[in-house]
């Protein structure tokens, strides 16, 4: 007889988890904290391109890393899995919700979210265009505007003359917004998908997520904004 | 007052549907919702034309039969309020809405605004209780429950099962249904030992019933009747989580 | 036919353990051989459900809502009565149970309603070991309050939702053997007919809501728990699918219907606004611990409360009844609040309300006190009329609420047809002719928790499971019964609507056989209430087809069934020429104005035989014997 204790599927705990829309979202929540640790090692780091030395600092820094490929390399494979499982479990929750609702509403209103929370797809799906380019552009150094003038040493070179364009510093300041936005959203929630919340300190949560995310937003932003105003040389 | 109506109807599964409009001339501002349309299909009858089928019982706000969303929103414009309580007071001489029926793959249609929620019942029967067999219990008194677990234990077992969080949700999750029956078992001292159980076969039905997932925005708890938190979600997702990972293979209970 | 109402004998005190220790038993390897179908799935019919599961029978359920969860012991607000006595003040079984006679005007088996209270103990522990969320003291242990007037404080309670608490209790109880496999749950399913077969219960007809298909269902043996029949009234304060269907179709089968005419009527309901008032909604009874009640003593004085002086206000529940004031049972309230009505001083539009005026209490306690005891009614007021009653009184009404009659059982619950059971609202058996507060809840749960489980093993044990199969004549007869009715319901296609005649009959019912009865209002009933019944199948118009999801061919069938019982009802109210609990005849009252009973006369629950379509019916008398709680005039003044 099949009944309700058995009613739970023979396979092995973790792909049972992996398989439920609850151990998607944790895979979701606990990569997305990953990516934000990297973030904010990335913006303190990048940060030193206001050190007023010419860029000796941050190339200093560039080489450093370059140096210690077991750090470098360890970040880039724990961040780059982190990143292909969390878009894994995004396009997977993704289409299970459009399944879940396979006519949609004539009128439907929306009382509560916020707009971060709405644009959590599309902008994540940006993100991940912007994250790509971002790799070819000042990472691997064969997307324009400086493909061909890269250098694989002066790293502050390459900011230098790549935030001269105002159209590309524009990209980046809205690539930086929907981040800010995403963080906003996802640092928020994954307390929630964590079950670590509590009514008493969700509105302080709330607002300390809302504090992340412009802080790296404006963080990121102010680098190539300074560079175009000519603030930094 | 004057309002103007467009409802969905749709003659039975099958049938595609669609909008139809009817205006209510005469409505009084001390009517119910659903007393507003039962107005509306009395003059349908009189016309020899088929009643807009919606689903009630109670008519005071606990049963959870009534529920369709009124120009976009679960139950209506008045928050905390199924529509059988909603009045008609609330809303303004030429007012046009649209009444739709609640649209999630778990809730098929079975006919105009109503709707087959008995994916919310198969979620409780693979969980949502306490095993004891009647005759069993001990003295009530032998379980004390502190108050403010019983309290919030009350807060979420007050969800009367309407829908209208499944409705609102952008991706039509029942994380909140769920969550609350998870939650008011877990708050109290009865529900401990099947407290993991519950979570990871209450949680594995819902997503086998074809409901979405959370994405941790509060629309359910912003149209829900009762006014369950969404707290009560995370309170499911730590348990399953743990559950998760402290499960061991259950040895199989032999049947008669 | 002879009534034996199978009492056990001995003390009172010992008749359920003797019974029990009597009633043979069905082998534990036998169980599964046998299916109970259970129609309704409130407290009574869902505890019954999975209780019966539980013990290894097959389970049918049926509900016409579209979960079990949705029966209507949901709505029920105030709370549900034990004798625990956890609060030292004095309860026992035996207050209980002389309360409870009492309070039903001596018109109840005094051995049921001793059960009745024993078995309240087990209803609650077997109620918070399921999980149910009662209201706590800080210690953790269960509070209890005074409700109802009684004298010591008895009732358990979850808020103000302690009906759907218990109800989701059982409904948990239930979904469990669902998932188990031991109760087959048809929602969306209505009982139509009974399958009697050589006098035996045998099994039913029902009609599949969604898809029209009309089945016959085998069992060996039926419980109904189908709740009351208030709405017969139109407006009430039951859900608008409650109905009498079930038991009428019983009864039809002959299942003798007991004191039909005994309802209860509650007196702090919202008033009606206007003629599309679809039901009436009640208000806990709690509110009259506070708020005063009053209306002016000027007939037709339309001048807003605030502006009338208090010397111009007849608090009429204080002058009358000096030392119970606002707190007198709800058959007196009730009955008062029409008294003023009727000589023209009622308030709000028609002129059917009373003031409930809370503007002493918030001067004397505060504002915040009154929000903290009322806050959540008062919310709800505000919701439903648009007034505020911290600014204005409240208007309330006295509405249909409980019927305390219903199919006559014996002490084993099983209704004079062998086979067929009958439990919580849908039976007769333990108000007698009132209820008390906080006793509905207490009385659907004992009958499906902790009788009917033991009492149907009694009788199981004498037949033999499946005896009846589905290709027997009598069932296919059973089949073409129900498919005749819908066909000529539908072929009818006159001019009126379904609702246009149930309020038609609520009306009549209301004014004739309400919360005052009289010979002539009767007598009229019973020559209208037939001609509106013929009018009904010659003129209604129902829209649609047997073959798909037909609200209007549902009502249709309960209004039909409902033509037939209000009748019955002025027919039992006619013949009962006394006054007793929730039957208040005109002619039989005090010099005082209060209920006369007539002991000599109908100390008897009056049992009434079904003998064919325009035949009179037949009474029957089951005796009442108060050996212990010997009958007194009740006064509250």
């Amino acid at each position: 007889m099949s009944t309700a204790s058995q009613s739970v599927s023979d396979a092995g705990p973790l792909a049972r988890f992996l398989s439920s829309t609850l151990g998607k979202k944790t895979v979701m929540a606990v990569t997305g904290f990953i990516m934000f640790g990297f973030v904010v090692g990335h913006l303190v780091g990048n940060l030193q391109v206001f050190a007023g030395d010419g860029g000796v600092k941050l190339n200093a820094y560039a080489a450093f890393l370059k140096n210690t490929p077991a750090l470098l390399w360890g970040t880039r494979i724990v961040v780059g899995f982190s990143l292909i499982a969390h878009v894994w479990a995004a396009a997977g929750l993704k289409r299970l919700s459009n399944e879940a609702r396979p006519v949609q509403y004539k009128m439907h209103k929306h009382l509560q979210s916020t707009a971060a929370s709405k644009n959590m797809f599309w902008g994540g799906i940006s993100l991940f265009f912007y994250i790509i380019y971002h790799l070819l552009h000042l990472t691997v150094g064969v997307a324009s505007p400086i493909a061909g003038s890269f250098s694989h040493t002066n790293i502050y070179g390459n900011m230098i003359a790549s935030f001269q364009n105002p159209a590309l510093v524009a990209v980046y300041v809205f690539a930086m917004f929907a981040l800010g936005m995403h963080l906003y959203h996802g640092l928020y929630s994954l307390f929630q998908t964590l079950g670590l919340s509590h009514p008493a300190y969700m509105p302080r949560i709330r607002l300390g997520a809302k504090v992340f995310g412009a802080l790296i937003a404006i963080g990121f932003s102010s680098m190539p904004v300074a560079i175009l105003l000519g603030a930094v040389k | 007052m004057r309002i103007t109506l467009n409802v969905w109807r749709q003659k039975n599964a099958r049938d595609a549907g669609g909008f139809e409009k009817y205006d209510c001339p005469n409505v009084s501002e001390d009517m119910s919702f659903l007393e507003m349309l039962d107005v509306v299909n009395e003059d349908l009858i009189a016309k020899g034309r088929d009643p807009i089928a919606f689903d009630h019982d109670c008519r005071e706000g606990i049963c959870g039969m009534c529920g369709f969303m009124i120009s976009g929103v679960a139950h209506g414009p008045e928050s905390g309020t199924t529509v059988c309580q909603l009045h008609m007071r609330k809303f303004k001489d030429g007012d046009e809405l649209w009444l739709e029926p609640w649209r999630a793959k778990g809730f098929p249609i079975i006919r105009d605004l109503t709707v087959d929620r008995s994916a919310l019942d198969r979620i409780v029967a693979s969980g949502g209780f306490v095993s004891v067999h009647t005759g069993s219990a001990i003295d009530g008194n032998a379980i004390p429950v502190p108050k403010p677990n019983a309290d919030l234990a009350m807060d979420a077992a007050q969800c009367i099962g309407c829908g209208a969080c499944v409705a609102a949700c952008p991706n039509a999750s029942a994380s909140l249904f769920t969550s609350a029956k998870i939650s008011h078992l877990a708050l109290l001292p009865q529900g401990q030992p099947e407290r993991d159980r519950r979570a990871i076969n209450m949680v594995e039905r819902m997503n086998a019933e074809g409901f979405g997932h959370c994405t941790n925005i509060g629309e359910c708890e912003a149209v829900c009747p009762k006014e369950i938190k969404i707290e009560n979600i995370a309170r499911m997702n730590r348990d399953y989580l743990c559950a998760s990972f402290k499960k061991r293979p259950e040895v199989k209970r032999v049947e008669d | 036919m002879k009534l034996d109402a199978h009492i056990p004998e001995g003390p009172i005190e010992k008749k359920w353990d003797t019974h029990r220790f009597k009633m043979k038993l069905v082998n534990p390897a036998n169980k599964r051989k046998f299916t109970v179908i259970v129609v309704g799935t409130g407290l009574a019919g869902g505890a019954a459900a999975a209780t019966l599961a539980e013990l290894g029978y097959n389970v049918k359920a049926f509900c016409f809502q579209d979960s079990p969860r949705r029966a209507h012991s949901i709505a029920a607000q105030g709370g549900i009565n034990a004798a625990k006595n956890y609060q030292n003040d004095g309860d026992s079984i035996y207050r209980l149970f002389y309360d409870t006679v009492k309070g039903g005007d001596y018109r109840a088996r005094e051995a049921n309603v001793y059960r009745l209270a024993q078995v309240s103990v087990n209803i609650i522990d077997q109620c918070v070991a399921q999980g149910v969320p009662f209201a706590r003291e800080y210690g953790g242990v269960l509070a209890n309050r005074s409700f109802g007037g009684a004298q010591v404080s008895r009732t358990f309670y979850a808020r103000g939702q302690t009906g759907q608490q218990l109800l989701i209790g059982a409904y948990q109880a239930l979904e469990r053997q669902i998932g188990l496999g031991k109760v087959q749950m048809y929602a969306r399913t209505e009982m139509l007919d009974v399958i009697v077969v050589d006098g035996v219960a045998r099994g039913i007809v029902t009609r599949d809501l969604v898809t029209g298909k009309v089945e016959a269902h085998m069992g060996d043996a039926v419980a109904l728990g189908t709740g009351g029949y208030g709405n017969v009234f139109f407006l009430s304060t039951n859900a608008k699918g409650s109905n009498a269907t079930a038991v009428w179709r019983a009864h039809k089968h002959g299942a003798l219907f007991g004191n039909p005419c005994y309802t209860q009527i509650h007196p702090t309901c919202i008033p009606v606004s206007g003629d599309y008032q679809s039901k009436l909604t009640l208000m806990s009874e709690s509110l009259r611990n506070d708020g005063r009640v009053w209306v002016p003593k000027k007939a037709g004085d339309t001048r807003a409360p605030g502006a009338i002086p208090a010397d111009e206000r007849d608090y009429y529940l204080e002058r009358r009844y000096p030392s119970f004031g606002n707190l007198v049972p709800r058959d007196v309230a009730s009955r008062a609040a029409k008294a003023v009505c009727d000589e023209g001083r009622g308030v709000g539009p028609g002129g059917l309300g009373v003031y409930l005026d809370f503007a002493d209490a918030i001067k004397r306690l505060g504002a915040n006190t009154v929000a903290e005891r009322y806050g959540n009614l008062f919310q709800m007021y505000e919701r439903i009329t648009g007034e505020d009653p911290y600014k204005v009184p409240m208007r309330i009404y006295p509405a249909v609420h409980y019927t305390m009659g219903g199919l006559w059982v014996d002490y084993n619950l099983m209704t004079t047809v062998p086979g067929l059971y009958a439990i919580g609202e849908a039976n007769f058996s333990d108000h007698g002719a009132n209820r008390l507060g906080a006793s509905a809840l207490m009385q659907g749960l004992a009958d499906g928790y902790f009788v009917l489980p033991y009492t149907i093993g009694d009788y199981l044990a004498t037949v033999k499971p499946g005896a009846v199969g589905l290709d027997h004549p009598e069932v296919k007869a059973a089949l073409a019964r129900v498919n005749d009715r819908t066909a000529k319901l539908l072929a009818i296609k006159g001019k009126r609507t379904v609702d246009s005649f149930h309020r038609e009959l609520g009306k009549l019912m209301w004014d004739n056989c309400g919360m005052g009865r009289n010979k002539a209002g009767l007598e009229h009933n019973l020559k209208r209430i037939p001609e509106l019944r013929a009018e009904f199948w010659q003129n209604v118009s129902i829209p649609g087809t047997g073959e798909e999801f037909n609200k209007e061919l549902e009502k249709a069938g309960r209004v039909a069934d409902f033509l037939e019982l209000g009748e019955l009802m002025c027919r039992d109210a006619l013949h009962r020429e006394e006054s007793c609990g929730g039957h208040f005849r005109e002619e039989y009252q005090t010099p005082d104005g209060e209920a006369a009973r007539n002991d000599e006369r109908f100390q008897y629950a009056a049992a009434w035989e079904w003998k064919g379509e325009g035949v009179t019916p037949v009474l029957h008398k089951e005796a009442l014997n108060f050996e212990y709680v010997h009958p007194t005039q009740r006064s509250y003044k």
